[in-house]
């Protein structure tokens, strides 16, 4: 899949000068396979670019394509099956669902799509250290914690972009290698696109497209 | 572990449900579905026969003549209804059908042969009669055929009481109630002269609303033909069914005609009016109650998608649907709805048999309504059901798409 972005600009942004901007009042086109890290302080609309690109947000100028089809055509149910199918999410506020426990927050997305074996998410669990917390409820987990798990949610369907607010803002570099291992490694699996946006520059070699926003 | 995406939905929403709230909720649909049960039942079961004294006659119906003058009297002029003033009448609004009384045009004498120490007498008698749609009385019983020699008759029951406590007592005889009345034989000697014959007769029922004595239309047709060698003449009383029931234009316009009509059975009818307009008063109010704890559980469950507005709202991002996310407000909707009703209908029964107990030695009644009125109910359950699904779905996808 590819996303085109057609002189794009959010209307709360409308008004600020976005000279150096690689994505607003330009174009640009992302291609599944690849990784790209998008950079930006504070307020410059991180947030809402991710969110204009999954549904969530509709005040904007400018068009958005996914393979050539303009997203301000999708109805609901369209986005719903985008939702299932073709992006992935991981939220920055993360969105899990504090009364239900890790393994429950992970099944609510995976009885969706069935899209995942039990093993597979508990060998996930494992690899980024929770085995331990499986029967936890969320709301006694640590952000740290439950951003990991959050990750593993998003992974429980098919996608050909995994979008990432902010993932590693609150994680030690340890932990962030770990996360960067296991969704390079799930969307090289699909030939999916990651994009994901941070407050600094993330450097590692399989990075390579840094957008500056 | 295979957990249910429904199952966790309605984890996650069940946290929000308030004990309280729910069994306000049922006490309050519990009291209007038996309000509305009840009183549809004993509208269907009782009301209906309020006002109807005499079996015979079909509901909504008055008999008019035209008001007797001195003046008439004198002049000879007939108190009798012509083609056209039938015809205007036919043409009222308020008018259903109109049917006209004909008359014996040939002397008819009845005998009572003495029975059981009863000592037989004979009278000097006329008979009337009305379309058969006006009356209802048993089919087997109220039928003339040409060549048949029995004739059923049907007669006020004024004469009885007349008899039972005018007659009977004054000469020492037994008194008779209504059902043995109706096995007593009679003989009608009809037709004058050479042209005379015997026939038997029995009364089949009495009527409180006409004071006259009928037999089968078909009969009085044949037998003023045979007997008296005249068809028709105009009718000096006719019996009109209006649509409603004492319905002002016709009192006026009955008044601006000069047309006579019986009081008593007005009031009667403006009485069954009354009556049913209290209970369909009980019933709208049953239906209002009904629809305010309707509305008070749609409310609840507003309140409810509100407070869960950002699980609704994370739930609708990660991929539900809104048929998915609605599903367990609509489960919840459905079980107390139903636990409800199931309550209120025992109530009903109960109360029911309380009131049948107190009043059925008064009023015959017929076949009861109550299952027919328990289904509609439940019908009634599920149109509200749905209506509460077009509203949940409403708000649930406000709240999708809200940023």
């Amino acid at each position: 899949m590819e996303i085109r972005i057609d002189q794009l600009v959010p209307h709360p942004l409308k008004e600020f000068g976005f000279e150096e901007s690689e994505i607003w009042k330009n174009n640009y086109t992302f291609s599944s396979g690849k990784i790209y890290q998008i950079i930006a302080h504070s307020g410059v609309g991180k947030s809402t670019l991710i969110n204009i690109l999954y549904g969530d947000r509709k005040d904007y100028d400018g068009n958005v394509f996914f393979d050539n089809q303009n997203i301000n055509q999708f109805n609901l149910s369209d986005w719903t099956k985008v939702r299932r199918s073709k992006l992935a999410y991981v939220f920055q506020g993360l969105h899990l669902f504090e009364e239900l426990t890790l393994m429950e927050n992970i099944q609510l997305k995976n009885s969706l799509t069935q899209h995942q074996s039990e093993n597979q998410i508990i060998d996930w669990i494992d690899k980024v250290g929770l085995k331990n917390h499986l029967h936890q409820k969320a709301v006694h987990l640590s952000y740290g914690q439950r951003q990991r798990i959050a990750v593993i949610r998003a992974l429980c369907q098919p996608f050909d972009f995994l979008l990432l607010d902010e993932p590693f803002s609150h994680l030690d570099k340890e932990n962030q290698t770990l996360l960067l291992d296991l969704i390079t490694e799930e969307a090289y699996k699909k030939n999916a696109g990651i994009l994901f946006t941070s407050l600094h520059e993330i450097h590692d070699k399989r990075l390579e497209n840094v957008i500056k926003l | 572990m295979s957990l249910n995406s429904n199952k966790l939905i309605e984890k996650l929403v069940r946290k929000n449900l308030s004990t309280l709230r729910i069994i306000t909720f049922c006490f309050f649909s519990i009291i209007g579905f038996f309000i509305l049960l009840l009183s549809s039942i004993i509208y269907l079961d009782y009301a209906k026969n309020f006002g109807e004294d005499s079996s015979v006659w079909k509901a909504n119906y008055v008999v008019l003549n035209k008001k007797i003058s001195s003046l008439q009297t004198l002049t000879g002029q007939k108190p009798t209804f012509s083609e056209d003033e039938i015809e205007e009448l036919k043409s009222q609004s308020f008018v259903d059908k109109v049917g006209t009384f004909k008359s014996s045009q040939f002397p008819v004498k009845l005998q009572v042969g003495g029975i059981a120490g009863i000592r037989g007498f004979s009278t000097d008698l006329f008979f009337e009669s009305v379309p058969e749609d006006f009356i209802e009385v048993n089919e087997a019983d109220w039928k003339w055929q040409e060549g048949q020699d029995f004739i059923p008759i049907i007669i006020p029951k004024s004469y009885l009481n007349l008899y039972n406590f005018g007659f009977a007592t004054s000469q020492g005889l037994p008194q008779v109630s209504e059902s043995l009345f109706t096995k007593i034989p009679f003989q009608l000697v009809i037709g004058r002269g050479e042209n005379q014959k015997i026939y038997q007769a029995r009364i089949v029922d009495f009527t409180t609303k006409i004071n006259t004595i009928l037999v089968p239309e078909n009969f009085l047709q044949w037998a003023n033909k045979t007997y008296a060698n005249k068809e028709n003449t105009e009718p000096s009383r006719i019996v009109v069914e209006t649509k409603s029931q004492s319905d002002e234009n016709a009192i006026t316009y009955f008044e601006q005609q000069n047309f006579d009509i019986n009081k008593d059975e007005l009031k009667n009818n403006e009485l069954t009016y009354y009556l049913k307009l209290a209970f369909s008063l009980v019933l709208f109010i049953g239906l209002i109650i009904v629809f305010a704890a309707i509305w008070l559980m749609i409310i609840n469950f507003q309140l409810m998608i509100e407070k869960n507005k950002n699980k609704t709202k994370d739930l609708f991002l990660i991929g539900y649907n809104i048929h998915q996310l609605s599903r367990p407000y609509l489960k919840f909707a459905l079980i107390f709805m139903l636990i409800s009703y199931l309550i209120a209908i025992p109530i009903v029964y109960y109360i029911l048999k309380m009131i049948e107990e107190k009043i059925g030695k008064f009023m015959a009644i017929g076949n009861s309504h109550i299952w027919q009125v328990i289904g509609c109910g439940f019908i009634v359950v599920f149109i509200l059901f749905f209506i509460n699904k077009i509203i949940l779905n409403q708000s649930i996808k406000k709240i999708a798409l809200k940023d």
